[in-house]
């Protein structure tokens, strides 16, 4: 680490040192070891898979290659892909937002990711492109379900969970408008539009979804909202400690 | 002070520091070690127990392997970025350290400063001209007064030489004229200053943000921003304020700007989880200042009160839980819950409602207790009859202060980060379990056109 922050003071804006388009970046787990000098001066980001239902099917929709024009609007059928695309985006929310249910949600806290969306969704768009008639919801779930998703779950009952999940978004009725993705029918699939229509629909979704749409009991959520409140009072408790000393 | 004498600036990561130091002793330049951690190269430990040898008329110390003679003139500093370094008691003993932490009222002078200059530029080079000016006519008093002392030196009859009474006449014309310039220059200078208080309250505000940002990394150890960093985030916010005639709106719109890219250059480097947080933290940090929240209130929010054992009263209801009947009771000692016990076992139905609401956080409190809780309050009973409820409760306490872009994060764009960045900057992908954003950074880079290099330590 020490070498790290020799290199990055030894950076300067001379061209015979640094071009001017040269960049680095960095890649690290937080770290008490990281030197603080570079941290100061770089720019920090975080990569995470944004908190809440609503956010994490927004952000989905921004990432390639979904936010990819040429790809959304590539495909022969796109009535039928936009549709089972917002179902699989939902479904990826879905699953991720479950784990915060602790063991109610899965036995396993599972890391799904990205990975497994882009993946998904690209052999959506190649089984729609190929079998034009029929759409093979078979073969689509058995792929997004037990290989792509699945191939992280370990546990028999999960994979069972996981599969009766994406059964709900990965099927004939979601084609038809009016198809509620739960009883209260605040989730659907939007009817048929342009890239925009789909990013509004997720800006107007609610911030703090009901049990409800994982399929849980209202009670469920308490258990879940509790440790939230709790870890959330004791991060500010911390930055508290030492607010007198700093005179703030 | 050291620029002087010569100063010599080294690092214990730098290869040769050692040669420099041995120069530096036998030459008698101070020398300064940036960053230290808090282990110290032992390298150094003769000189810091001052192990020196008198040997006839020369010191001489024994460093590393060479001995070397020890100039007096010597000095030696050392820095460290640590927040809060732990030095052992061998150390402690041999260094007088000194807390150079920056300080509220250093922080606001400072930004009072960069906001006047770019506010009002006319204003600062006033101020410095008067400072300049002053100096001046310091300068030609004092000469003037040598004057008249070699005059009266050297005339034998002073009534008599016509050449001393002009002088001394001129002199009396000068000093006049100088004091009249420097009684306007006091006025100026008053004026300046009433002007320049204008601005205070900007200072204030965005200090007292500065320490709501260090106090981060007390979550994570990644959450570490510069005063530079700050100040430059403030300075581009001056730029890009919206102008306004009256200095109170033009206030308003530097806030808010400043606020809004303070939240989104922190929030891309805040994990998901601690993004509310920061939210909060700036929420109850500006109504602090602005006397809206109660330091006192705002602990009792978090840890819900210390139990003294001392009794409480039988609960009114059997609805309400031990737990929260207590909690209530030990909020409603603080003075700023006066009469709200009454209030709440007069309407005791009312809370039944609160307390079975599916949306807690968004139920109506009864308008008659407007008079007794403010918003900070009203988390407070939240917390004590429904703690399940009170994420979603501050999200709204920030939404109703700051704003909903507050709650939003924005989504991460790396060609908007990318645009901050510089040759110099590294950027950093802090990363949680299952993301890898090395997808997106070569995407990126071939958006770019430009070929990304990956590396890995080890």
């Amino acid at each position: 680490m020490g070498t790290l922050e020799k290199i990055c003071e030894e950076l300067s804006p001379d061209p015979k040192v640094c071009h001017r388009d040269f960049r680095l970046f960095l890649t690290s787990y937080p770290s008490t070891n990281f030197p603080v000098a570079v941290l100061q001066n770089g720019i920090k980001m975080t990569n995470e898979a944004p908190k809440g239902l609503r956010s994490n099917v927004g952000n989905s929709f921004l990432v390639d290659p979904i936010s990819n024009k040429e790809f959304f609007n590539g495909t022969t059928q796109p009535k039928k892909f936009r549709k089972l695309l917002f179902g699989l985006v939902f479904f990826h929310a879905v699953i991720q937002e479950r784990r915060l249910y602790g063991p109610l949600g899965w036995n396993i806290r599972y890391e799904f990711n990205e990975t497994d969306l882009r993946i998904s969704v690209r052999q959506l768009a190649i089984f729609l492109d190929e079998y034009p008639d029929k759409t093979p919801f078979t073969a689509l779930n058995y792929l997004t379900g037990e290989c792509n998703y699945g191939g992280r779950v370990t546990e028999g009952l999960d994979r069972r969970t996981l599969m009766t999940i994406l059964g709900d978004y990965y099927c004939e009725g979601i084609l038809e408008d009016g198809y509620k993705f739960s009883p209260s029918g605040v989730y659907y699939a939007p009817s048929h539009g342009e890239y925009d229509k789909y990013l509004d629909y997720c800006k107007n979704l609610p911030q703090f979804p009901d049990p409800e749409i994982f399929g849980f009991h209202q009670n469920a959520a308490i258990t879940k909202n509790l440790n939230e409140t709790d870890a959330t009072l004791d991060a500010i408790l911390l930055t508290q400690a030492q607010a007198g000393g700093g005179g703030g | 002070m050291g620029k002087e004498a010569g100063i010599k600036i080294l690092k214990f990561t730098e290869d040769k520091y050692l040669k420099f130091l041995e120069a530096s002793i036998s030459l008698g330049n101070p020398v300064l070690i940036e960053n230290v951690q808090e282990e110290l190269d032992p390298a150094i430990e003769p000189l810091l127990q001052k192990q020196i040898v008198k040997k006839g008329a020369t010191a001489t110390l024994k460093l590393g392997d060479s001995v070397i003679e020890y100039n007096k003139e010597f000095k030696f500093y050392m820095t460290t970025k640590l927040r809060n370094p732990h030095y052992l008691p061998e150390v402690s003993t041999k260094v007088t350290l000194l807390n150079f932490m920056i300080t509220y009222e250093g922080l606001t002078d400072q930004l009072l400063g960069i906001v006047v200059a770019k506010e009002n530029p006319d204003l600062e080079t006033k101020k410095e001209q008067l400072v300049l000016d002053g100096a001046k006519f310091k300068n030609k008093l004092a000469e003037t007064e040598t004057q008249i002392l070699t005059v009266l030196q050297n005339s034998k009859d002073i009534l008599g030489d016509a050449s001393a009474i002009e002088i001394l006449s001129a002199a009396s014309a000068l000093t006049a004229e100088i004091e009249k310039k420097q009684e306007t220059a006091k006025v100026v200078e008053e004026e300046i200053d009433e002007s320049r208080l204008g601005y205070k309250p900007i200072a204030l505000r965005t200090a007292g943000l500065f320490f709501c940002i260090q106090d981060l990394c007390l979550i994570d150890p990644m959450y570490q921003y510069s005063l530079p960093f700050f100040t430059l985030l403030f300075i581009n916010a001056i730029q890009e304020a919206p102008l306004a005639e009256e200095l109170e709106e033009r206030a308003d719109n530097l806030n808010k700007e400043f606020l809004g890219s303070l939240y989104r250059n922190i929030c891309r480097s805040l994990f998901e989880k601690d993004k509310l947080i920061f939210s909060f933290l700036l929420s109850i940090k500006l109504n602090s200042m602005a006397g809206d929240a109660d330091m006192e209130e705002f602990k009792f929010l978090l840890t819900g009160g210390v139990a003294l054992g001392q009794e409480v009263p039988p609960k009114p209801a059997d609805w309400l839980s031990d737990n929260s009947w207590a909690e209530l009771n030990r909020a409603c000692d603080m003075p700023g819950f006066k009469g709200f016990m009454d209030h709440f076992t007069a309407n005791i139905d009312t809370y039944k409602e609160m307390a079975d609401h599916p949306n807690a956080h968004e139920w109506e409190f009864p308008p008659s207790c407007d008079e007794i809780l403010n918003r900070l309050r009203k988390l407070i009973v939240l917390r004590c009859l429904r703690p399940d409820k009170l994420v979603p409760g501050i999200s709204g306490y920030v939404i109703s202060y700051l704003g909903a872009e507050f709650v939003q994060p924005p989504p991460f764009d790396l060609k908007l980060i990318y645009k901050d960045s510089s040759s110099t900057t590294p950027l950093i992908f802090v990363l949680s379990p299952g993301s890898d954003p090395m997808n997106a950074l070569t995407k990126f880079g071939e958006d770019k056109k430009k070929n990304i290099e990956p590396v890995s330590l080890g």
